[in-house]
């Protein structure tokens, strides 16, 4: 019974295995797509030639949506971030602020990298010293 | 015995083929996708037109005087700026994010009457957006 039994289990377990190593493939392949597909358009889009640009947005009320305090740290890891919010690039326009309940108040030059980071990282509303922001990232 | 290291074989070579298939497919899905996402988000194609006026009486009228600053920080802006300087009108194409920077920064898309003048380098001009 039991030699009966022995080859059975093993090509059970050969037929587990072959599908467990499948699945296995499968999601390496599929990681390793979408890290190739998202290496793919970065090199794209610098090769380009366009200026992808971060705005910071100030709003004045910000609602009840997520708010994420900006610390020291956001600012030391993101240099554009901290010249646009507290440094040489932040350049308010006086247009409709007051009546409005948003404006930007400064943008900087930064790289298609830089930009998809920050986009990724601060996708809800942030706080600084007591005012609201949001970042705009553009792509041309 | 002399057939399984041939089954072998075959079984990593299905599985190879496998995972290049779906590494090919998740690639070309991905590309695709973001692209129609990142030109597509913005919806259509959008043009900024700067237009070179005449300004006599500025009395009832909101200026904003443009800086380098601002031109450095708004390349839409500086290259239909820069155009309608030399030939009285300049168009540049934006996309939605660049549009809704700009009619919050200087007002570009706002009702005819609350249109402000930008000023720069001593020059008036007038900005309108075209929708493609």
């Amino acid at each position: 019974m039991e030699e009966d039994k022995n080859p059975k289990s093993r090509s059970r377990l050969k037929t587990a295995g072959i599908i467990v190593a499948c699945g296995l493939a499968g999601v390496i392949a599929i990681v390793l797509g979408f890290m190739l597909a998202d290496a793919l358009i970065l090199h794209a889009m610098e090769g380009s030639g366009g200026q992808p640009m971060l705005y910071v947005m100030e709003i004045a009320e910000p609602g009840e949506s997520m708010i994420v305090p900006l610390t020291e740290q956001d600012f030391e890891r993101h240099p554009a971030l901290n010249a646009v919010i507290r440094g040489e690039e932040r350049n308010p326009s006086a247009w409709e602020w007051g009546s409005r309940d948003r404006r930007v108040i400064g943008g900087t030059k930064v790289s298609y990298r830089e930009s998809k980071a920050l986009h990724e990282t601060y996708d809800s509303i942030m706080e600084y010293e007591g005012a609201y922001y949001v970042i705009l990232t553009t792509w041309p | 015995m002399e057939s399984k290291p041939d089954r072998r074989l075959i079984i990593v070579a299905v599985l190879a083929f496998i995972g290049v298939i779906l590494l090919v497919a998740t690639v070309v899905l991905t590309y695709t996708a973001a692209v129609a996402l990142i030109t597509g988000i913005d919806g259509p194609t959008q043009e900024l037109v700067v237009e070179r006026v005449q300004v006599e009486y500025l009395e009832n009228t909101s200026v904003i005087h443009l800086t380098d600053q601002d031109l450095k920080q708004y390349p839409v802006l500086e290259s239909a700026i820069r155009d309608a300087a030399v030939q009285i009108s300049g168009k540049a194409p934006m996309t939605g994010v660049e549009n809704l920077v700009l009619i919050e920064s200087f007002g570009i898309d706002a009702r005819e009457g609350d249109r402000p003048y930008l000023e720069y380098d001593g020059a008036y001009y007038l900005t309108r957006v075209l929708l493609h």
